[in-house]
């Protein structure tokens, strides 16, 4: 009896223990989920500061609304953790807006009433295995009617997540977006497919413009321009076409006025060699000058810069390793600027054949580096890059010259007019425009009193590459069509995107960008494979110089023996000779087959040695101490003995 | 306090008076290479973390720790002891926590010897560090609660094997409760938030979280929470068991 009452005890108090266990963790999961403790170095899973000062300065509130088939996630493990990541970061937006942000999280169960909201709204739906469509994305929706969507949320834009929101809300609250016009050779809006693909879905703007117009309204400058109108706020100068006089005339006005600029000049474009030819050879090279040199600075269109240290891996056919790509350059973290706001949170860009700057002597602005080379560079000739495809054979003409070279700088302060006779003389037909009665006049237009000197500082980042707006260099496409997400790689759109941001005065989505956790490689191994392949460069040179000399030695032998039944007899020192020979090119042969098999084998080594050290000796070790251990206690307990 | 402490002391010291404590160590760290190095392709990714390091604790414990566990009450049942053990002045609870404490702090020991990967990645790169700091707190955490969970069960019977086996097969569940094909078998008739909330009794969900750098209240609760239980619940069991 009593054992039954204690077995019912037992019972009941097991039950509650379990009940309590259970109603504690369900408390927990919704009753505190904003305390965390971020251990990442970046504090990746905490708003950044620029986030809370753009959520701080709203004052009227912003819909939020996630639509999210929690009913089908469970078919994908992988995405519903993702959505609680996004519901969580949604969370801390909402209550880092001060009642100003307000989240609505909708499941759009398939054949309801909310499916047909979520597609009305543009929301993407994805068909699962088991047919319905799985719904994953977000509609903001602003205090003056602004409407904002993210029709597919996907796992790998994960870390730049928060960005995206919070330029969601910064799009929706913003009255009037600055305004930002585009001088360049390149089709930026609409790729190189044309307008035609473009409105067919087969062509797409460079991922950098689609960004900028997320932000700003961007005017691209029709070719034959004249002028540029009053109401622009910021120009974006990429690979610009040949300018005229006129042209050249009313950026430099721009400019004077106090304007703010991102350049991008190439001795070299990699990036407009890509379109369908349209009638001619494409525009490889682009310059500013005469304007650059008003405002201190130059850019040789002769030399292109290669870097031993920052040099890409690519694969050549033919060659069955990566081969490192003198001319297009890896900068990372180390070779940024990192105290310029541009520059200092962006992980790494890629430079494809970058010219490089020189400040001018005597020049009255200041030029601040944002990004250099390592001291292992050096530079080329542009067509010697053009025509020499083989990496090898860069790598063989390279010359370093011991001094690091700046591939972006920004400028700032007093420039000279590139102008200071005034406007150039038109021809009739390129007239500016008349301004209308009332209205500013634009710069460059005849009505505006020519600036000698900037009025106010100018302020310039410029870069000595117009490649690093290539797609191909930093952005992964997924999908097609509507569904078409692109991925970033690299930081070349943010590096664009910053430092037009910084120049339009709102640096507080800066301060969002760049953060996406670094690629942490292994730099021993990098190094070693770096070490490994000079090596194997020089000697092989050195090798292949020693088997041409001895193939033509033999060549030479041969020659010289004489034909004929006469010559036998003379020609036996020749003989040895060229048996001589033939056996040292076997020899070079087989060692420089050799020094091609031992190229990897310091690292081949090293990962044995720490595997083995991970592995082996540890638990070796352990078994050795647990040995003398068990030798010390028999001694003892045999001493003990002893002793009685 | 003391007494809890002084039993605890005593049978950490016990774990390493048997060749046992020793195999356990050697395997554990053993397997915990093997998997980093060949199954996690450690060197294969090039990348300074110890994600493939840390994939694979949930797993590894799954069989390592019911191993340590499994004897924790069921071999002083068996050997009788157990009656000798409550018949001392000290309290069931001291018992109880001092056990599994130094069960614990054993464990601790076999992951604060796997410094050396830890050493690695920092030779070899330049990890975060405060994430790496997280997964190890992450994986002591979990190993604690899989301990308090096997030492709950072990108090349950007097044979080691069934011990294990039962300790296996429950932290599978509680292991496994956020894979699909569990979560498949409820999403037929149960409404979401019981599934969610099944899900979010996985070690899987709250390790996974912690290991990627950010520790949460909620992960935290889950652990402790789970520890305690699973320890009042093994003081419960004794009791019946003392009584029947």
């Amino acid at each position: 009896m009593a054992s039954r009452n204690v077995r019912f005890a037992g019972g009941a108090a097991l039950a509650l223990i379990a009940a309590l266990f259970l109603a504690v963790n369900l408390i927990a999961q919704v009753g505190f989920p904003g305390w965390r403790l971020d251990l990442t170095e970046n504090r990746l899973y905490t708003l950044s500061a620029g986030t809370e000062a753009i959520l701080d300065k709203l004052d009227e509130p912003v819909t939020l609304r996630l639509y999210h088939s929690a009913a089908l996630s469970n078919q994908f493990p992988a995405i519903k953790t993702f959505a609680t990541r996004v519901t969580e970061l949604l969370d801390s937006f909402r209550r880092a807006g001060h009642g100003n942000i307000r989240i609505e999280i909708i499941d759009p169960i398939p054949y309801t009433t909310a499916e047909d909201e979520a597609v009305a709204a543009g929301i993407n739906g994805n068909d699962t295995p088991s047919g319905e469509a799985f719904y994953f994305g977000l509609v903001g929706t602003g205090p003056i009617g602004g409407r904002e969507v993210m029709p597919v949320i996907t796992p790998d834009r994960e870390n730049f997540l928060e960005y995206d929101l919070a330029k969601m809300v910064v799009a929706l609250t913003a009255e009037k977006k600055p305004v930002l016009a585009v001088i360049s050779a390149l089709p930026l809006d609409v790729g190189f497919g044309g307008p035609m693909a473009a409105l067919r879905g087969q062509s797409h703007p460079f991922a950098v413009y689609s960004q900028l117009a997320d932000l700003y309204d961007v005017r691209m400058m029709s070719p034959d321009f004249v002028e540029i109108g009053a109401h622009i706020d910021m120009l974006l100068i990429a690979h610009p076409p040949k300018l005229t006089p006129q042209q050249l005339y009313a950026v430099d006005q721009f400019m004077m006025a106090g304007g703010k600029a991102v350049v991008l000049v190439d001795p070299n474009a990699e990036v407009a060699a890509q379109g369908p030819p349209q009638g001619g050879p494409p525009q490889m090279a682009s310059s500013l000058d005469p304007l650059l040199a008003g405002w201190g600075v130059k850019i040789d269109p002769q030399q292109v810069i290669g870097d031993a240290e920052m040099a890409t891996k690519v694969t050549v056919p033919g060659s069955r390793r990566p081969l490192d790509y003198l001319v297009w350059l890896r900068a990372g973290r180390e070779r940024m600027n990192a105290t310029d706001i541009v520059t200092a949170s962006l992980s790494e860009v890629l430079f494809a054949t970058p010219g490089h700057i020189q400040k001018l002597e005597g020049a009255a602005t200041n030029v601040e580096p944002l990004v250099t080379t390592s001291v292992r560079a050096g530079v080329f000739d542009p067509m010697t890059v053009r025509t020499t495809g083989n990496p090898e054979d860069l790598a063989r003409l390279f010359k370093p010259e011991d001094k690091s070279f700046v591939l972006a700088a920004r400028i700032t302060g007093t420039a000279a007019s590139a102008f200071p006779e005034g406007a150039p003389k038109t021809e009739g037909t390129q007239a500016p425009n008349p301004t209308a009665a009332g209205a500013t006049p634009a710069f460059g237009a005849a009505e505006r009193a020519p600036l000698k000197q900037s009025a106010a500082p100018i302020n310039v980042v410029l870069i000595a590459d117009a490649d690093v707006i290539d797609d191909r260099l930093w952005v992964q496409e997924n999908g097609q069509g509507a569904s078409r997400t692109v991925v970033p790689l690299a930081d070349n759109g943010n590096f664009i995107v910053n430092a037009v941001e910084n120049l339009s005065g709102s640096g507080d989505l800066i301060a969002i960008r760049g953060r996406a956790p670094a690629s942490r490689p292994f730099a021993v191994i990098n190094d070693l494979k770096r070490a490994a392949e000079q090596k194997f460069m020089a000697r092989s040179q050195e090798l292949r110089a020693k088997l041409e000399a001895t193939e033509a030695r033999i060549a030479e032998l041969r020659q010289s023996r004489p034909t004929g039944a006469n010559g036998a007899i003379v020609s036996v020192e020749t003989e040895k000779a060229l048996a001589d020979a033939r056996a040292e090119v076997a020899a070079t042969r087989r060692e420089l087959r050799d020094v091609q098999r031992n190229l990897e084998v310091d690292i081949n080594n090293l990962q044995a040695r720490l595997r083995f050290i991970n592995i082996g000796l540890v638990p070796l070790a352990v078994a050795a101490a647990a040995f003398l251990l068990s030798l010390v206690r028999l001694r003892r307990r045999r001493l003990r003995r002893g002793v009685n | 306090m003391s007494a809890t402490m002084t039993i605890a002391r005593r049978e950490l010291a016990g774990y390493f008076a048997t060749p046992l404590a020793y195999v356990f160590i050697i395997v554990f760290l053993f397997l915990t290479g093997i998997f980093t190095f060949y199954v996690g392709n450690f060197f294969d990714r090039g990348e300074a973390d110890l994600v493939p390091f840390f994939s694979f604790h949930p797993w590894l414990y799954l069989f390592l720790i019911p191993a340590i566990a499994m004897r924790l009450w069921a071999e002083e049942r068996k050997s009788g002891t157990i009656e000798l053990l409550l018949t001392l002045p000290v309290p069931l609870a001291a018992a109880i926590i001092g056990k599994f404490l130094a069960a614990w702090a054993f464990t601790g020991i076999a992951l604060a010897l796997t410094a050396p990967m830890w050493f690695t990645v920092n030779y070899l790169g330049r990890p975060d560090n405060g994430v790496i700091l997280a997964g190890y707190i992450g994986s002591f955490l979990m190993a604690g609660a899989y301990l308090a969970v096997g030492s709950c069960l072990s108090a349950a019977t007097r044979n080691q094997v069934v011990a294990f086996v039962l300790t296996v097969v429950v932290l599978f569940l509680f292991t496994a409760s956020g894979a699909p094909m569990v979560l498949d078998a409820f999403s037929g008739w149960a409404p979401q938030a019981i599934i969610d909330t099944i899900a979010s009794f996985s070690f899987l969900t709250h390790f996974n979280g912690i290991v990627a750098g950010v520790i949460e209240a909620k992960d935290i609760v889950f652990f402790a929470t789970l520890i305690i239980a699973a320890l009042g619940a093994n003081a419960v069991v004794i009791d019946m068991k003392k009584a029947s």
